[in-house]
C-alpha cells in the first residue's frame, strides 16, 4: 500500500511560521498530531469523504474538519443554495430574510425551542448563554464540568492558561461529569448565586474516553435547575444533529433551557444557532450581542439546505451505522493482532484508544500509520463520521487499518 | 518555552513569592555546581582537592547542601525544613532509586542519575548532609535574605566553619560565578560549543528540578498538579543527551538527571541548537513540533502542562 509523503505541507509550514503565531493556529494545529510528519497540514479540495492536501494526497476524513463537515464536502444540495443566495448578495444592508425562515425551521424541529439566534461559532454562543443567565438571574456563578470545553473566551478556559487571569474564571465552578450529588452541593454551599449550569451531552474530552450520562443523570440536573431557578445550558456545538435532529437532549431525554449549536449545522458554512424557551426570549432581547458577519444570508441558505438534506437522508441514524460498522471493524482487526481497541461515545463520533497501551505512543503509532495511507485518524480527539461515508470507503478504511497494524507488528510496536 | 531567557508578568515580590524563588535557587538552580565541576576542567580543578559540606539554610525554609570530595560535586535538600528541626520531605528532588518506590515507574537508569535525597549509595555522607572534611553553614535569616546572595547584593551568616570561609570567599565565589555565567547565554557565548552544551544541560536540569517546586509551591503551576497524575515524562537532547525525567508519583513528583525507563510522555529535541533554543526561549515551540525540531508523543495533556508550568520559572529566576 502507498504511504504519503508531506514535503509540501512541511514546506508551507515552515512559510506560514514566518508570518502566522503557531503557523496554524487552534484546533487545527499540528501540535497534537503525532508524529506531525505524518500528517497533512493543509487542504486544497474535498469532495464527498475525502479531502486532497497540498501534496496531492487523498484521504477519507474521519475528523470532518472537526465536525462541520456533515454530509460531504462540497455536497451540491447545500452548495446549490449557497450559490443561488451568494449571486443575490450575502452581507447587505439589512438581515435577510432566510433568517426568519431559519429561525422558523428550527422553532419547528427543536421541540422545547421557541426562538433561535445566529452568530458565527460555538463560542459565540456559550458565552451568550452565559450572559443570557446572568441577566435572567441576577447571579455571577456559572457551574461547568470539569475539563468541559465550550470555546476559547476566558472564562471557559482555565486559570494559569496564556492571557487568562484569575478574575476571568472566578465564577466558573467546576464540577465533575456525572455527578449531579456535586452540583447539588454547590448550589446548596452558593445558594442564589448560581445563574446557569452548561455542559455538553454527554462527555466528550480529549485524550479521554467519552462517557455517556449515567442513567437519570440529566433529569436530576434539570431538577435541581428548576428548584435553585438555575439556567440549565446545553452546549451541543459538537455533538449537535449528529445524534438527534432534534438536538441532543432528545436523544438523551431531558429539555434544558438553552441550547447551542454550530458544527452540523450547514455543513461547513459559517453559522451557529442558539435556541431557547420563551421565558428566556425577553432576556435574550436585553443582552446586546452582535458581530460584523453575523447576518450573512449565505450561510443561512446553506443551512436551511443543510438541515433538510440531514433529515431526507435521516442522517443520524446513516451516521450511527456507519461509526458502528467502522469500529465494530476495527475492533476485530484489533484483537486478531492482539489488542483491545476501546470505544466510547457515540458511534457517530467515536472515540478509540488501545486499552494495552498506557502511554497512548502505539495509538499514536497506529493513527500516524493509518494517515500516511490515507484513513485520517487523530489519536487525541473523538472522531466523526458524515452522511458521505460510503460502504467503499469502509471496505479501504479497514484495509488501511488490517496494513497499519501489521506494521507495527514488523516494528516491534505490538 | 523558556526557563530562564525571558520574564514573565511581573510579579509581587511578597514573602510568598522570595519562599518559591529560594526553594528554586536551592534546589534547581545551585544543583547545577555539579554539572559544572563535573564539566568545567578548570572548575574540577579549583576543588579537585576540597573535602567539604556547605550548608545553605534559611530560617523556617528550605536548606541544601553542597559537597566537595574526590573531585566531585554533589547538592541536594536537606530533609527538615531549617528551623523546624524536623524531617520533612523536600518535594523535587530525589534519586532514582526513591522515584521509582515513589511512583512505581520511570526508574532512572544507572549511570547518570542524580541523588538529591541525601541518602547517597556511595556512603560518602551522612544522612544529615554532613560528609567527611569540614562542614561550613550558611545561614539566612529569611528566603529574601538568601535570594539576595543568589542576585550577588546578599551576605549569609556563617555559623558554622569560619576555618573554611576562606574557600567560601574564592573557590566557591569562582565557582558560583561560573555557575551563573552558563546560566546567562548571549548569542555570541552560544557559538561556543561547550558553552552551548554546558548551558542546554544546565537549562534543562534546571527546568526539570523546578518542576516538583512550582507544582506544590506557585499557585499558578499548582492549579496543573492533577494532571501530573502518574506515569513520567522524560526530556532528550538527541542524539546522546542530556536527558533528564520526571516520575509522577500519586504523593510526590520526582526530578532525576539521565534517561528514565518507559516513559508515558517524551519530549525529544533534534540536537543542541533545537534544545537551546527551546530551553531559552528563543524557539517558536509550535513551528518547531510540527516541523518535527521537537518530538512530543505519548500523554500530550502533561507535556502541554508541563509547558505551561516551565513558563513560571522566569518569572522567579530571570
Amino acid at each position: 500500500m502507498e504511504t504519503y509523503s508531506f514535503a509540501g505541507s512541511q514546506a508551507l509550514f515552515r512559510r506560514a511560521a514566518e508570518v502566522i503565531p503557531c503557523g496554524i493556529y487552534g484546533h487545527f494545529s499540528p501540535a497534537p498530531l503525532v508524529p506531525p510528519t505524518s500528517y497533512p497540514f493543509f487542504a486544497v479540495s474535498g469532495k464527498g469523504s475525502h479531502f486532497t492536501d497540498v501534496d496531492g494526497n487523498d484521504f477519507i476524513d474521519y475528523m470532518c474538519a472537526y465536525g462541520p463537515m456533515v454530509l460531504g464536502y462540497n455536497d451540491p444540495v447545500v452548495d446549490e443554495a449557497a450559490r443561488k443566495q451568494a449571486e443575490k448578495g450575502d452581507t447587505l444592508m439589512g438581515a435577510s430574510p432566510l433568517m426568519v425562515d431559519l429561525a422558523e425551521r428550527l422553532v419547528e424541529l427543536i421541540p422545547f425551542a421557541d426562538w433561535a439566534f445566529f452568530a458565527k461559532n460555538g463560542g459565540d454562543m456559550t458565552t451568550y448563554a452565559t450572559m443570557i443567565a446572568r441577566a435572567a438571574t441576577g447571579r455571577s456563578k456559572i457551574v461547568a464540568i470539569e475539563g468541559g470545553y465550550h470555546g476559547v473566551a476566558a472564562w471557559m478556559q482555565g486559570g494559569g492558561h496564556h492571557g487568562v487571569v484569575p478574575q476571568d474564571t472566578e465564577n466558573v465552578v467546576r464540577i465533575p461529569w456525572n455527578h449531579a450529588a456535586a452540583f447539588e452541593c454547590v448550589l446548596e454551599e452558593q445558594p442564589g448565586r448560581i445563574a446557569a449550569f452548561i455542559s455538553t451531552p454527554y462527555q466528550h474530552l480529549t485524550f479521554a474516553d467519552n462517557e455517556l450520562p449515567a442513567e437519570g443523570y440529566w433529569q436530576r440536573i434539570r431538577e435541581l435547575c428548576d428548584r435553585h431557578g438555575v439556567v440549565l445550558i446545553l452546549d451541543d456545538v459538537r455533538a449537535g444533529f449528529r445524534l438527534d435532529l432534534r438536538g441532543s437532549n432528545e436523544y438523551f431525554g431531558f429539555r434544558p433551557d438553552l441550547a447551542c449549536y454550530c458544527k452540523a449545522i450547514a455543513n461547513g458554512y459559517p453559522i451557529s444557532a442558539m435556541v431557547g424557551r420563551g421565558e428566556l426570549k425577553s432576556e435574550a432581547a436585553g443582552v446586546f450581542y452582535t458581530g460584523s458577519y453575523w447576518f450573512q444570508a449565505v450561510p443561512m441558505a446553506a443551512a436551511l439546505a443543510c438541515i433538510d438534506e440531514l433529515q431526507r437522508r435521516d442522517a443520524p441514524a446513516y451516521m450511527a451505522d456507519y461509526g458502528r460498522r467502522l469500529t465494530d471493524g476495527m475492533k476485530r482487526i484489533a484483537d486478531a493482532h492482539g489488542h483491545d481497541l476501546k470505544v466510547t461515545g457515540p458511534p457517530q463520533m467515536p472515540y478509540l484508544r488501545l486499552t494495552d497501551d498506557e502511554s497512548t505512543m502505539l495509538h499514536q503509532r497506529l493513527c500516524a500509520e493509518c494517515t500516511r495511507r490515507g484513513a485520517y485518524f487523530t489519536s487525541h480527539h473523538n472522531w466523526l463520521v458524515s452522511c458521505a461515508h460510503t460502504d467503499e470507503d469502509l471496505e479501504r478504511t479497514l484495509a488501511i487499518v488490517e496494513e497499519a497494524f501489521t506494521v507495527l507488528d514488523e516494528e516491534g510496536g505490538t | 518555552m523558556s526557563v530562564l531567557g525571558t520574564a514573565g508578568a511581573a510579579p509581587r515580590r511578597d514573602a510568598r513569592y522570595e519562599a518559591v524563588r529560594a526553594r528554586l535557587n536551592l534546589h534547581a538552580v545551585l544543583p547545577g555546581l555539579e554539572d559544572v565541576v563535573a564539566g568545567d576542567a578548570e572548575m574540577a580543578a579549583l576543588v579537585a582537592g576540597t573535602d567539604l559540606t556547605v550548608h545553605f539554610k534559611v530560617a523556617g525554609g528550605p536548606a541544601a547542601a553542597v559537597r566537595f570530595a574526590g573531585g566531585r560535586c554533589r547538592v541536594w535538600p536537606l530533609g527538615a525544613e531549617a528551623g523546624d528541626g524536623g524531617e520533612a520531605a523536600v518535594c523535587g528532588a530525589g534519586s532514582g532509586a526513591e522515584a521509582d518506590r515513589g511512583a512505581g515507574n520511570g526508574a532512572a537508569r544507572d549511570g547518570e542519575s542524580s541523588d538529591r535525597g541525601g541518602r547517597h549509595r556511595d556512603g560518602e555522607d551522612r544522612a544529615d548532609g554532613r560528609g567527611g572534611g569540614g562542614t561550613v553553614t550558611l545561614w539566612f535569616t529569611s528566603s529574601a535574605h538568601l535570594n539576595r546572595m543568589f542576585d550577588g547584593s546578599g551576605t549569609p551568616i556563617p555559623l558554622r566553619g569560619f576555618g573554611k570561609l576562606g574557600f567560601m570567599q574564592k573557590e566557591f565565589t569562582q565557582l558560583s560565578d561560573r555557575l551563573a555565567h552558563y546560566l546567562k547565554p548571549t548569542p555570541e557565548l552560544l557559538v561556543d560549543p561547550d558553552y552551548l552544551a554546558m548551558n542546554t544541560r544546565l537549562m534543562l536540569t534546571t527546568a526539570a528540578f523546578a518542576v516538583p517546586i512550582l507544582l506544590e509551591h506557585d499557585p499558578p503551576a499548582a492549579g496543573f498538579r492533577r494532571v501530573f497524575d502518574g506515569g513520567s515524562i522524560a526530556l532528550t537532547v538527541l542524539p546522546d543527551g542530556p536527558s533528564v525525567g520526571l516520575v509522577l508519583g500519586p504523593q510526590r513528583i520526582v526530578a532525576v538527571k539521565g534517561e528514565i525507563d518507559s516513559p508515558t510522555a517524551l519530549i525529544r529535541m533534534r540536537d543542541v541548537h533545537i534544545a537551546s533554543a527551546f530551553l531559552n526561549g528563543t524557539l517558536d515551540t509550535f513551528a518547531a513540533v510540527a516541523c518535527g525540531d521537537v518530538e512530543i508523543s505519548g500523554q500530550l495533556p502533561k507535556v502541554d502542562a508541563l509547558g505551561l508550568v516551565l513558563e513560571r520559572v522566569p518569572i522567579y529566576l530571570s
